[in-house]
């Protein structure tokens, strides 16, 4: 007994404390919370900090920068009592830095033209800088009343100097004060370049004209540039002229976006100021381009001349168009071929021209064509299934200019289907005959790998020439070991040909999937049921309730021979209701010896006297009630009787010699009633 | 009845419900494709055509356009990482979703430079709820990132050695990784933008790493735009599969492990064997032990 409730105690506290044990082994790091339980405050110091960084950007001269970051703090989780402030606050910072920005490019554009001599532009851009000066000196002045009415809102001034919250906040003073300079340095600038202004405007003036010959020509042709450049009437020799070539041209051959490019050439003017030269029109297939002449001292001319620039003056560009016209399917397989036709047609003649067909980004073929064309193209396997377009790109070959032409195509992957046939019983364990095939829109479908899964039971096989296919799963053979793994107490899933259910009659399924070098990455699922028996697990289950059932008919035999032996005498001593003999506890200690002893006598005189003890009657009645063959047996379970009483009822605890007597007893009576032997 | 068969009989009941508890109880386990709460992937499963693997030889053989979906919570065997860069050399794209776990294994077996932080990122401004949810709005134009506007990270980890473009999703610039767990940005712990989810190419395939396997959970799923990237997910994939075989496991897990091995064994031939066996022993010792009565009756 005591052993019993020790185990149990032992298991109770292994299990209480075991499970415990493997936290020590999870990631210090906490994976995730949840979010519905989750709670948050706004981190204040967080906020004013981030406000220090969008200024120390702008005292950078990074206002971009500082202003996306403004952007970014729309995207903020702030709580709406400081919404407004923010706003504001954030809305004056994007002021100053928009003003302090312009101003920076107004000054430079400004300090650039000074150093070009071409003060046309100066003054206008020196005055709009002035403007944005004054707004400069005041938005800062805004910004601090509204920096103290934010940092009140978040209590900076009611917690103590070395908190987080009050850093931030003398961080982000510091970094104002650092822009309130800034916009002094600015000023100064200004200034600086008002005084140079002026004095630029003493230098003389000069004029440069510009003719082109032909006014049209065709991309990649030649023409003429020509022109003059004097100052107050007087020629100016040997001086550098810049003739910049203006153009639209594709900012990339992926989409329609023109964006501007200039290409320069270089000449000097000769003895009476005047200069020539030529100029080859680039490929580009637009209409028109603009050349200007443009004149720029340098050297001792610095002091002396202003820069000028001709007045713009445009060529007409001419090239052949070319025409593309083709016949693209609606939908393509991958890894199946699909032909792509149509016509390259130019206004002046059929020439041999390169061709590049893409899917998406992907490039699908490159040929040559020259009129119709027809080609075959086999769509890569890496193309995933979906909606795409395909591109067909004619390039562009001297006067002619290029063609493109963009179609949507569904890239789809090639359905097929799987025909099976299987008995719908089946006997386990025992093998499970599958056939069948696998077609597609096509036909039968060659080589296409067919996996065949019972439970656990896995068997691959491949389509033949006509699409038909065999397998056979074996059941009822022991799992193999699962592959390594890392997880111990992962259950393996995969073991080939085994499967086995102690279920006697049950209803399985069959999984059958088919997947084609064809359509990679389609995989058709097809389930089946069959009905199993197990004769194995019938026989097992009949075994055991034979068992069962052989045990209980003997039991009964026994009871009833038991009866039989009785004679009626000993039958009518028997009260009618006596109760059935029960099994009592097992006894420990002297007491229990005792007690023990007598019960193994007391069930030898039940057997003998027919006689069984019911609970309501003392150990002296039953005494009475009982009467054995033998006097001595009779005398000595008197005594044992007597014994067993004391050591009941008695106030004293019985001597061990108590027990050896009673035992001793219990052999005589045993041995009188040929019971055992002593 | 004695005290020792009431024990015996509260012992055999305990066991017995404790069992059936076990066996019917759902999964609680993080990133758990059976496990219906808060943290999760029973809603991917319902929602979505995804495949379970339990093990990664199990993957298709030809894995052209196919997704495998890798939360790496336990370590690889060398075995396992080959099986992945096959699976990647023959073209299928490999998701590695980790914040604090064995990812970095894998990128160090396939050779690319790229690498998962490990130290936990905040954001104190743009974040949902509170810092350790950031937000993120910042993507690069792909397939995967259509239609998502806002992702939410929970206690996610960022993207080391990522190029500008092989970058998809980059926190806010109020983001930083706090190395020294205190919540607080300072002085020498790296600022944002910090990039949380890219994409690599390897030979025929492709790598997508996200910093944190959180938002594919079912409390996180629903939240912003984090149901849209998974749809992205599937929708760009011919078949998708998600390993469960390198997630951590609980008690409950363990214990229902083990009772699948035990139903496993006593489904085979000679656990059926043993089974009955010891029904048929347990009936005939009552026989056995009464065998002594029986001989003097006769």
């Amino acid at each position: 007994m005591k052993k019993l409730i020790i185990t149990l105690s032992i298991l109770v506290m292994l299990g209480v404390i075991y499970p415990s044990l493997p936290t020590s082994a999870q990631p210090v790091r906490v994976p995730h919370e949840n979010p519905d339980t989750a709670t948050g405050l706004l981190d204040k110091a967080g906020l004013l900090l981030s406000y220090g960084q969008i200024i120390n950007l702008a005292t950078d001269r990074q206002y971009q920068n500082a202003q996306d970051l403004l952007n970014e703090l729309e995207h903020a989780d702030i709580p709406d009592e400081i919404q407004y402030i923010i706003n504001r606050y954030s809305n004056l910072l994007q002021r100053l830095f928009t003003t302090l920005d312009n101003l920076e490019a107004l000054l430079d554009e400004a300090s650039d033209l000074l150093a070009r001599n071409q003060i046309g532009e100066v003054k206008h851009l020196l005055d709009l800088a002035r403007a944005d000066i004054r707004d400069a000196y005041t938005l800062p002045e805004d910004i601090e009343v509204a920096t103290n009415s934010l940092s009140d809102k978040l209590g900076v001034f009611a917690i103590s100097a070395a908190s987080q919250l009050t850093q931030s906040h003398t961080r982000l003073e510091e970094g104002l004060e650092r822009l309130s300079n800034l916009v002094s340095k600015l000023n100064s600038l200004n200034q600086s370049l008002s005084e140079r202004y002026v004095q630029k405007t003493r230098l003389s003036p000069t004029e440069l004209s510009l003719s082109i010959n032909p006014a049209s020509a065709y991309v990649g042709d030649i023409v003429t540039v020509s022109g003059k450049l004097g100052s107050d009437g007087q020629p100016l020799t040997r001086r550098r002229i810049i003739l910049a070539l203006e153009y639209k041209t594709m900012a990339n051959t992926n989409n329609n976006v023109m964006v501007a490019a200039t290409t320069n050439t270089t000449t000097t003017t000769r003895f009476d100021g005047s200069y020539v030269t030529s100029i080859t029109l680039p490929y580009q297939y637009i209409e028109n381009m603009t050349v200007t002449a443009v004149y720029s001292p340098v050297g001792n001319d610095v002091d002396s001349y202003l820069a000028c620039e001709s007045p713009p003056v445009l060529i007409k560009t001419m090239f052949y168009q070319t025409m593309l016209e083709a016949s693209v399917p609606l939908k393509i397989y991958v890894g199946l071929p699909f032909t792509l036709s149509g016509e390259v047609t130019s206004d002046n003649d059929n020439n041999t021209r390169s061709v590049k067909v893409l899917l998406d980004k992907t490039l699908l073929a490159t040929d040559t064509v020259s009129g119709r064309f027809s080609f075959e193209i086999m769509p890569p396997d890496e193309i995933l299934p979906g909606s795409g377009n395909l591109t067909i790109d004619i390039s562009p070959q001297g006067r002619y200019a290029g063609a493109s032409l963009q179609r949507g195509v569904t890239v789809s992957l090639l359905p097929i289907y799987v025909d099976t046939r299987m008995p719908s019983v089946v006997l386990s364990p025992g093998d499970i005959e599958i056939s069948g095939g696998v077609y597609s829109e096509l036909g039968p479908v060659n080589d296409a790998r067919i996996n065949l899964n019972l439970d656990d039971a896995s068997v691959t096989t491949a389509s033949r020439a006509d699409g038909s296919f065999q397998g056979t799963i074996k059941s009822c053979l022991l799992p193999e070991d699962a592959p390594p793994t890392t997880n111990p107490f992962y259950v393996a899933t995969s073991a080939a040909d085994s499967t086995f259910d102690f279920s006697p009659l049950g209803i399985r399924e069959i999984n059958i999937t088919a997947d084609t070098p064809q359509s990679p990455g389609f995989i058709l699922e097809v389930k089946r049921q069959v009905i199993t028996i197990n004769p194995v697990s019938i026989c097992l289950i009949l075994a055991a309730f034979a068992a069962s059932w052989l045990f209980v008919r003997r039991r009964s035999r026994t009871l009833t021979r038991t009866e039989a032996e009785m004679t009626p005498a000993e039958r009518a001593v028997l009260p009618a209701g006596t109760p059935q003999p029960v099994k009592l506890p097992k006894l420990t200690g002297i007491k229990g010896q005792v007690i023990s002893t007598y019960r193994s006598v007391l069930a030898i005189v039940e057997r003998f006297s027919g006689v069984i003890m019911s609970p309501d009657i003392t150990l002296r009645e039953f005494l009475n009630t009982a009467s054995l063959p033998s006097p001595t047996a009779t005398d000595h379970f008197a005594e044992l009787t007597d014994i067993t009483e004391s050591t009941l009822y008695s106030a004293r605890s019985p001597q061990k010699d108590t027990a050896a007597r009673a035992k001793e007893l219990a052999l005589n009576i045993k041995e009188e009633l040929g019971y055992g032997t002593p | 009845m004695g005290l020792r068969k009431f024990l015996i009989i509260i012992a055999v009941t305990l066991i017995i419900a404790l069992i059936l508890a076990v066996w019917f109880f759902p999964s609680n386990d993080d990133f758990r494709v059976d496990n219906p709460f808060w943290n999760g992937l029973d809603d991917i499963q319902a929602k979505y055509d995804v495949q379970t693997i339990n093990l990664l030889s199990n993957l298709p053989l030809s894995p052209y356009g196919t997704t495998l979906l890798v939360i790496p919570y336990l370590s690889f065997t060398s075995t396992e990482l080959w099986q992945l860069n096959s699976f990647v050399s023959q073209g299928g794209r490999l998701i590695i979703a980790d914040d604090y776990g064995y990812g970095n294994q894998i990128l160090t077996y396939l050779g690319l430079q790229v690498r998962f932080s490990g130290e936990v990122l905040l954001d104190p401004l743009v974040n949902y709820t509170n810092k350790h949810f950031p937000k993120i709005h910042h993507f690069r134009p792909d397939p995967l990132t259509a239609n998502t506007d806002n992702l939410v990270l929970n206690h996610a980890t960022s993207l080391n050695n990522i190029t500008a473009d092989t970058a998809l999703a980059l926190s806010s610039p109020f983001s930083f990784l706090d190395y020294n767990g205190n919540g607080t940005r300072e002085a020498g712990e790296p600022a944002g933008p910090l990039p949380v989810i890219s994409r690599h190419e390897l030979n025929q395939g492709q790598v997508i790493l996200v910093s944190d396997p959180s938002l594919l959970i079912n409390s996180m799923n629903i939240i912003e735009d984090n149901d849209s990237f998974i749809k992205n997910i599937v929708t760009t994939s011919s078949a998708v599969y998600i390993d469960q075989s390198h997630l951590a496991f609980s008690e409950l897990h363990r214990t229902r492990s083990w009772l699948q091995q035990a139903r496993r064994f006593l489904s085979t031939p000679a656990g059926t064997a043993v089974l009955v066996l010891a029904v048929i022993i347990l009936v005939l010792i009552p026989i056995w032990h009464n065998k002594g009565k029986i001989d003097i009756d006769t």
